[in-house]
């Protein structure tokens, strides 16, 4: 969920969006103090602005909020007056002598929350984003170690129900007893995350019980914030209560229920350390469309000895749930043939106009997603401008301090300067994703990326015919970075 | 904010945040007095700003008193390295 508030560069409005941002850390999910400490930080930020970024002339800024089950984010967009935050190092010596608090605000803003990144989007102004995340308390320290027991129930009559925020507890109980510690979303092991994400509508799922009333699965759909698909996972079934049908059961009422609510597809996220949840998915009428690379930090996965010794990647699978037989789309060169197949497997036949090379303006628009917690980037094209590439450099540049495993760029397809762009990004070291359909305003788009890290594609476990074909792709075009990678 | 002045006394109780709004407005007020109270109980927070003014006043030669400064107060002179400027024994009634 998010929310955006445009604001003039007057004091006045500098306590009704502290206000504000404390309100929307509450409702996220902070305690009490650490919304305040958010608030202080936001007050702290858009003092600065109203009092520097426009220092001799009215101008209106944006203040965008977000929040999902793990974070709270609040960021500050302008296009003031240049400023390079590394230049206002604040200095107690000089506070204390001279009474210069020069750079305190943003000294205080990065105690106060957890994160803190400051991304130069060039003529398309600055972003200052904070980060609070939230703290809950973990189902290990609410439940018992040992799972339940079904051998008091050898065949019984299962019950399938939508599940409410009371079902809470026992979802990340199935989770905790089914994956241990090794579920990669950990968000899933915090009773309350899961309630506020059912409540809220986040998120919608499926739990099965016994006649007797006892959780025995769960399967949900976690929204998209920006599109109408959605996440299908969380997919649980305890032992003693698998192969009797339990998961398809729970699907067909999770895909019924998506289509009630108008969602345009559904997707999974299948981890590649195995290839147990990409045949899940398969199985389930879903197609693979891109291999995303370092989507998870590095876990240990239940049934595996050792911890697995590189960020997770994962294959995306989608199955659209509304008709769509036909798609315009400007395929770059390189990857048309791919992508035309990809499409063909979701059973869409792909139109493509002649190349065309329309007017861009000056300026590029780019929406920056950062995963805090598993070290990724998401730059998702809005408007090519003719400062694309020199764009995404900046970005890269202005991410170094995040340590981030992977970037990725989304360049919509049916934009024609799409294939011409594609090339540029090449040379910057960017490679093939995928396709990621309706991933953006129910727009389809292009995924590259660029892994920061050295990865071992052998250790990369695909499933499908076509994540094979995604795969040997990136891995040709990786060759010489990952080999660059390992030697610099 | 609510404010009483006798002879060179000035004292204020504030019913909003401690913010560059607050300072805009406290700061003349305070312009021709010596001893400045600042009440605090129902401030939620108070921030750089607020300390750059009582710093300012203190230059200035003034007395500042803070009544129940909110907790993050300390905190920020903490983070501030500036236990020397605000000595809350004194500071804080």
């Amino acid at each position: 969920m998010e929310a955006h508030l445009q604001l003039r560069n007057d004091p006045e409005i500098i306590e009704a969006a502290t206000d504000f941002a404390f309100k929307w850390g509450l409702n996220a999910g902070l305690p009490r103090d650490q919304a305040l400490r958010l608030a202080l930080a936001v007050d702290e930020l858009v003092t600065d602005i109203v009092r520097f970024a426009f220092r001799y002339e009215e101008g209106t800024f944006t203040l965008r909020f977000e929040r999902d089950l793990a974070t709270v984010e609040v960021t500050a967009r302008e296009l003031g007056a240049p400023f390079d935050p590394a230049a206002h190092r604040y200095d107690p010596e000089r506070a204390r002598n001279d009474g210069d608090f020069d750079g305190a605000g943003l000294h205080l803003i990065r105690h106060l929350v957890d994160e803190f990144t400051f991304l130069n989007q060039g003529r398309e102004g600055k972003e200052f984003r904070l980060v609070q995340h939230i703290p809950n308390e973990h189902i290990a320290e609410r439940t018992s170690t040992a799972p339940p027991s079904a051998a008091d129930e050898p065949e019984p009559d299962y019950h399938l129900a939508l599940a409410t925020p009371e079902d809470a507890e026992d979802i990340a109980q199935l989770i905790y007893h089914t994956y241990g510690y090794t579920y990669a979303k950990e968000a899933l092991y915090f009773p309350d995350k899961i309630a506020r994400a059912l409540r809220q509508g986040d998120k919608f799922g499926v739990v099965a019980r016994t006649g007797s009333g006892r959780a025995v699965g769960s399967f949900a759909v976690l929204r998209s914030t920006d599109s109408e698909i959605g996440e299908v996972g969380e997919a649980v079934v305890l032992e003693g209560h698998r192969r009797r049908g339990l998961m398809t059961r729970m699907l067909e009422a999770l895909i019924d229920e998506a289509q009630r609510r108008g969602l345009h597809g559904v997707f999974g996220e299948a981890v590649t350390v195995h290839t147990i949840s990409q045949r899940v998915n398969q199985h389930f009428g879903m197609r693979s469309t891109a291999l995303l690379f370092a989507v998870f930090r590095i876990l240990r996965f239940k049934g595996l000895v050792d911890e697995y010794p590189q960020p997770v990647s994962v294959i995306i699978d989608f199955r659209p749930l509304v008709d769509i037989d036909r798609v315009t789309a400007y395929l770059p060169a390189a990857y048309a043939d791919l992508l035309e197949r990809i499409y063909a497997d979701l059973g869409i036949t792909v139109d493509t106009p002649p190349a065309s090379q329309p007017a861009r303006p000056p300026t590029s628009r780019i929406d920056v997603h950062i995963n805090y917690r598993d070290r990724h980037a998401t730059l998702v094209v809005e408007t090519f401008g003719d400062d694309l590439i020199e764009h995404v450099h900046q970005t890269v540049d202005d991410l170094a301090d995040e340590e981030l495993h992977v970037i990725f760029v989304d360049l919509p397809l049916d934009d024609p300067a799409t294939p011409e762009s594609t090339p540029q990004l090449r040379e910057a070291g960017f490679v093939l994703a995928g396709l990621m359909p309706l991933f953006h305003q129910e727009r389809d788009y292009l995924r590259l990326q660029r892994p920061l890290v050295p990865l071992d594609l052998d250790l990369i476990q695909t499933h499908s015919d076509r994540s094979h074909a995604i795969k040997q792709t990136i891995k040709e075009e990786l060759a010489c970075t990952m080999s660059d990678l390992k030697t610099g | 904010m609510h404010h009483e002045r006798s002879e060179d006394r000035l004292t204020l109780r504030l019913t909003q945040d401690f913010n560059l709004m607050a300072v805009k407005q406290i700061e003349p007020l305070a312009e021709d007095v010596q001893h400045i109270r600042l009440d605090l109980s129902d401030v939620r927070l108070l921030d750089s700003e607020a300390l750059m003014l009582i710093d300012r006043l203190q230059r200035a030669g003034k007395t500042v008193r803070l009544h129940s400064p909110p907790p993050l107060f300390y905190e920020m002179i903490e983070v501030l390295e500036l236990e020397s400027v605000f000595d809350v024994d004194t500071l804080v009634q």
